[in-house]
C-alpha cells in the first residue's frame, strides 16, 4: 500500500499557513464565480423586467417536481459534505469517507433527475428554435436562459463530483491523507457554492406562475 | 456512533432541517396568489437558505476577517453590476429606449 502523500506542499513552511492560503484562494475564486452566475442572473432580471408575462407563462412549463426534489437532494448533499469536512478535521477517517461517498451519490442523483427533466423538456419542444412550443417570442428567451444556466450549473456540479470522488477514492485507498488536508476544505466550499447557486435559481426557474 | 459524531450530525442536521422547512415554505407560498409578492417571497426565502449554507456549512460565521472580506467583495461588485445595469433597464422602461434618439433639426 502506498504511503499517504504529505499534506504540506511548497512553498509553505507550516500547514496552518498553507490552510489559510488555500481557504483564502478558494473564497476569492468563489467570489468570481458569484459574479459569473450573477451576470447570467442579471440578464434574466433585465429580460424578465421587459417581458414579465411571457416569463411567467414560460416558467409554468418547467417541471416543478423535478426542480423541488433536486433542490432537496442538493441541500442533503451539502449536509453530508459539511459533515465530511468536519469529520476530516476531527480525524474521523471512516465517517469522512462515507460522507464523501454519500455526497457523490446525491450529486449523481441530482444529475440523473436533471437528465430525465431535460428529456421531458425536449419531448415538450421547450428548446428555443423554430419548433418551440410556446407562441410568445420572449418565452424563448426564458428557455434559452434556462438551458444555459442549468447546463452551466450541471457542469460545475460535475467538476465537484470529480473533486469529491477523487478525495473519497484516494482517501479510502490511503493515497491521500484526509486529516487537516486543505483539499477537503476547498472541495467542500466549492460544493456548497454550487448548492447556493441552485438555491437561488430554484425560485426564478421553477416557482413562477404556480398560483 | 461516538458522541462526537452524534454532535456533528445533530449540529449540521438542524441546519438541513431548517433548509427543508424553508423549501416547503417557498413551495407552498408559490401556490398562493400574491401577485408581485410571489417573486419577493421566493427570493427572500432563497436568500435565507443561501445565508444558512454560507454562514454555517461554509463556516463564514466563524471565518477570519480576510475570508469575510473576500466574500463581501464578491457581493459588493455584484451589487454594483446589478445597480448600474438595472438603473438603465428600469429607466428605459419608464422613459423609452436607451438607444440613441434621432435628433430633430
Amino acid at each position: 500500500m502506498n504511503a499517504p502523500t504529505n499534506v504540506l506542499q511548497p512553498p509553505w513552511d507550516e500547514l496552518s499557513r498553507q490552510r489559510e492560503g488555500a481557504t483564502f484562494g478558494i473564497w476569492v475564486f468563489l467570489a468570481s464565480e458569484l459574479l459569473f452566475f450573477g451576470s447570467l442572473l442579471l440578464l434574466y432580471t433585465a429580460y424578465r423586467v421587459a417581458n414579465p408575462d411571457a416569463f411567467i407563462a414560460a416558467g409554468r412549463e418547467t417541471d416543478l417536481w423535478y426542480g423541488t426534489v433536486n433542490t432537496a437532494v442538493l441541500m442533503t448533499s451539502s449536509l453530508t459534505m459539511a459533515v465530511a469536512a468536519q469529520a476530516a478535521e476531527a480525524d474521523m477517517r471512516r465517517l469522512t469517507i462515507w460522507c464523501l461517498g454519500a455526497t457523490m451519490a446525491l450529486g449523481l442523483m441530482f444529475l440523473a433527475f436533471k437528465g430525465f427533466e431535460y428529456a421531458e423538456d425536449i419531448e415538450k419542444s421547450l428548446v428555443p428554435g423554430t419548433t418551440f412550443a410556446l407562441k410568445e417570442p420572449a418565452a424563448q428567451i426564458f428557455f434559452a436562459l434556462y438551458w444555459i444556466m442549468t447546463a452551466i450549473h450541471a457542469i460545475h456540479l460535475s467538476i465537484g463530483l470529480g473533486l469529491v470522488g477523487r478525495l473519497a477514492i484516494f482517501g479510502a485507498l490511503r493515497h491521500v491523507q484526509l486529516r487537516e488536508n486543505p483539499q477537503v476544505e476547498v472541495t467542500a466550499l466549492y460544493w456548497h457554492l454550487v448548492d447556493v447557486i441552485w438555491i437561488i435559481l430554484y425560485p426564478l426557474i421553477y416557482l413562477m406562475g404556480r398560483s | 456512533m461516538s458522541a462526537e459524531a452524534f454532535a456533528m450530525w445533530r449540529r449540521n442536521g438542524l441546519v438541513w432541517l431548517a433548509l427543508l422547512v424553508l423549501l416547503g415554505l417557498t413551495f407552498g407560498a408559490a401556490h398562493l396568489s400574491l401577485g408581485g409578492f410571489n417573486v419577493v417571497i421566493g427570493l427572500a426565502i432563497a436568500g435565507i437558505k443561501g445565508a444558512l449554507v454560507v454562514v454555517i456549512f461554509m463556516g463564514l460565521g466563524r471565518s477570519a476577517s480576510l475570508i469575510r472580506l473576500a466574500a463581501a467583495a464578491g457581493v459588493f461588485w455584484l451589487t454594483i453590476l446589478f445597480a448600474l445595469t438595472l438603473t438603465d433597464v428600469m429607466a428605459s422602461s419608464h422613459l423609452g429606449s436607451a438607444r440613441p434618439q434621432q435628433t430633430v433639426r
